[in-house]
């Protein structure tokens, strides 16, 4: 038990949490978008596993990260399009094409592996590139805080620039307001002119580039390889991370930490021998009880009303 | 019409996702039936090696570098002594798939039906009563109630961890450590198997050795299974042995990253990594190998002999040549020429029986739970 409490409150461990909760974090992003949006983008998962196989491809056949992480990008946000396109323009209804996005990443990024790697685990025959660790100057000397600030995969930065953008995407942006209006009534939004399909389809292809990043990240620097079903239900977290944010920006970026936290107690718990499936209930706990209480003081404020 | 095209184009989205196990044609001629006529006991094949129909149903996905890639080269290395053709199936982790991809492979005429890992026990349980004719072997299984047309090969998987616990704690001890690491797939009975005859092992070497161990809870999360590593490597441990399947390329990774080692699984992870991520393979001291293909080869030509005891489950070890480490240019080049020859000894000892191993088929948790907590650091 003294080995655990030392592991928690050590560098290493904190530093983790940090890079477990980078694919968390960009793909809740895109889920708040989406959401918001009133178009709820399940196929995070899928996106995320398409590009993190184009930015693994990509990143072999030129020799390049940055064009791994572009492909990656262009990749998730071609098959947001998609969605986008059969849910606007086809009215398909969005959590089946979600599901069709999700089934066709799971096989096809296996059939692609299986063509370019002739193996259909992991893409580690596939000599790749991935993306830099950033080194801070200054934070990075400080003691303790430089160890754990500096020195992180580019796209853990960059995903708490996406918790920052989102929030002042929906706080104070034309199109954030264009975001929530149609989310929140279609009807009305339309009569003062505001076109419906273009916003979400905005929405929805925001957040292919959160899964682009997400993507690029698991493939690109938190491993240096693609390998079958890598993203291993990090997207489906991102969307319960989402709910218990309440579908805002720092909320959901809260809850993705507690996520990250928990995953990262977890691990640690596992190597000391306690029951790590214990420690991983932890969340969905702390989310049931958050959500009771916050709706006990719905329930009451609408008493008084 | 739009919304029908729509949905036209989202069918064939999924419809392409959906692969599916397919086995080959059934056999229209009933030839195949008559050459052999199977009956529920062993019988000898009489006619060319190269005219006995073997099929191989894998209850997993091909591609981790480890256990079901070690099963499928026992496919090529069949082709190649006998000159038969060995069809395979690879089923996936549906488990929903295997009974109909048994049932596909029964119709087909096969004189023996190969398989292995213990995912699809219940499809081989269920399909050897329904074909009683039909001859199944596992080359790697734990099952308990075989039916009377099943023959089970049993690795003795603690005899091959015992060698690569004395590897670990003989680079621990050279490296002035006094624990080392184990990183399992899940905490389930096959995988601590390993865990008990990896501590047995480096008990030999420190009787006072610290033994960490963590579990990913996935076979497939390289992520995760490179947190795993990095938490015991970042603890101190310079030597982990992985027991996680397509996990383990993450611990691999994690070693790599910290600059310390790790004992692979299953195949020789070195091998199979050294063309491709050298700098990978150079972290990797030896790998825990199930000699899968030549345990297929030797099964095979006894089968064809009518000598296999269908019905039973027999034990290969160290002795029967069916586990063991891997010695490649890595392991000479990571561990002394006088350690080599302390394993060696090791190995002679176990097979002449001086050692005695902990029994890990049907130990209880209780116990197990016991061996695991005396060791932890």
């Amino acid at each position: 038990m003294k080995g655990f409490i030392n592991l928690i409150f050590s560098v290493d461990f904190v530093y983790s949490i940090f890079r477990v909760m980078t694919p968390l974090l960009f793909a809740s992003m895109g889920a708040v978008i989406s959401d918001i949006a009133g178009v709820p983008n399940i196929a995070l998962e899928g996106l995320m596993l398409m590009a993190a196989f184009a930015g693994m491809y990509f990143s072999y056949l030129t020799q390049s990260a940055a064009v791994g992480l572009l492909m990656a990008l262009l990749i998730a946000i071609t098959f947001a399009g998609v969605l986008a396109f059969f849910t606007l323009y086809y009215k398909t209804n969005i959590i089946l094409g979600g599901i069709a996005l999700n089934s066709l990443a799971s096989g096809g990024t296996v059939f692609f592996l299986y063509l370019v790697a002739n193996d259909k685990g992991t893409s580690v025959s596939l000599a790749s590139k991935t993306l830099p660790n950033i080194h801070i100057p200054i934070i990075e000397n400080i003691p303790i805080l430089g160890d754990i600030l500096s020195g992180h995969n580019i796209l853990t930065y960059v995903s708490v620039l996406a918790v920052i953008f989102t929030y002042y995407l929906l706080k104070s942006t034309d199109l954030g307001y264009h975001i929530r209006a149609v989310g929140e009534k279609k009807e009305a939004a339309e009569s003062v002119g505001i076109s419906t399909i273009k916003t979400q389809a905005i929405a929805l292809l925001l957040s292919g580039v959160m899964c682009g990043f997400g993507g690029a990240f698991m493939s690109m620097g938190y491993v240096s390889w693609f390998s079958r079903d890598m993203l291993s239900s990090r997207g489906w977290i991102a969307l319960a991370a989402e709910a218990m944010g309440r579908q805002t920006a720092i909320g959901t970026a809260a809850a993705s930490l507690l996520f990250g936290v928990a995953d990262a107690v977890s691990n640690a718990a596992a190597a000391q021998g306690l029951p790590s499936d214990l420690v991983k209930t932890i969340p969905y706990l702390a989310t049931l009880i958050g959500l009771a209480i916050f709706s006990v003081r719905i329930y009451k404020k609408q008493k008084e009303v | 019409m739009k919304k029908k095209i729509a949905l036209l184009v989202m069918c064939i989205i999924l419809g392409v996702t959906f692969t599916g196990c397919s086995a080959p044609e059934p056999e229209e001629n009933a030839a195949a039936e008559n050459t052999v006529s199977n009956t529920a006991e062993a019988e000898k094949f009489e006619g060319n090696a190269a005219d006995y129909k073997v099929a191989l149903l894998i209850p997993g996905s091909l591609g981790d570098k480890s256990f079901f890639d070690a099963s499928y080269e026992a496919v090529g290395l069949l082709e190649e002594e006998y000159g038969m053709k060995v069809d395979y199936v690879e089923c996936g982790t549906d488990a929903s798939k295997y009974y109909p991809a048994y049932v596909d492979l029964c119709q087909g005429g096969y004189d023996l039906i190969l398989t292995v890992s213990s995912n699809g026990d219940d499809a081989l349980t269920q399909i050897a009563e329904e074909y009683p004719d039909q001859k199944f072997i596992s080359l790697d299984g734990e099952m308990d109630d075989i039916p009377s047309n099943v023959y089970i090969i049993a690795p003795k998987n603690n005899e091959m961890s015992y060698l690569a616990g004395a590897v670990a704690a003989l680079k621990a001890q050279e490296l002035g450590d006094t624990a080392i690491g184990f990183v399992g797939g899940m905490d389930i009975p096959g995988i601590n198997e390993f865990l008990v005859g990896y501590i047995e092992g480096a008990q030999q070497i420190m009787p006072e050795i610290k033994v960490q161990s963590s579990y990913v809870g996935s076979f497939t999360d390289t992520a995760k299974g490179k947190e795993n590593g990095l938490l015991l490597y970042n603890s101190g441990i310079s030597v982990v042995f992985t027991a996680a399947g397509q996990s383990g390329i993450g611990v691999i990774d994690a070693a790599v990253q910290t600059g310390k080692y790790v004992i692979g699984v299953d195949s020789d992870q070195a091998e199979a990594l050294k063309e491709s991520q050298p700098e990978m393979a150079d972290v990797v001291i030896t790998s825990a190998i199930k000699k899968i293909p030549q345990n297929a080869l030797y099964i095979v030509q006894k089968a064809m002999d009518g000598e296999v005891n269908y019905g039973a489950k027999e034990y290969y070890g160290l002795k029967e040549e069916a586990v063991g480490i891997a010695d490649n240019e890595f392991y000479q080049k990571l561990m002394s020429d006088e350690n080599r020859q302390t394993i060696e000894e090791l190995k002679e000892k176990v097979m002449n029986g001086e050692v005695e191993l902990t029994e890990t088929m049907g130990l209880t948790t209780e116990e197990l739970v016991e061996i695991r907590d005396s060791v932890r650091p």
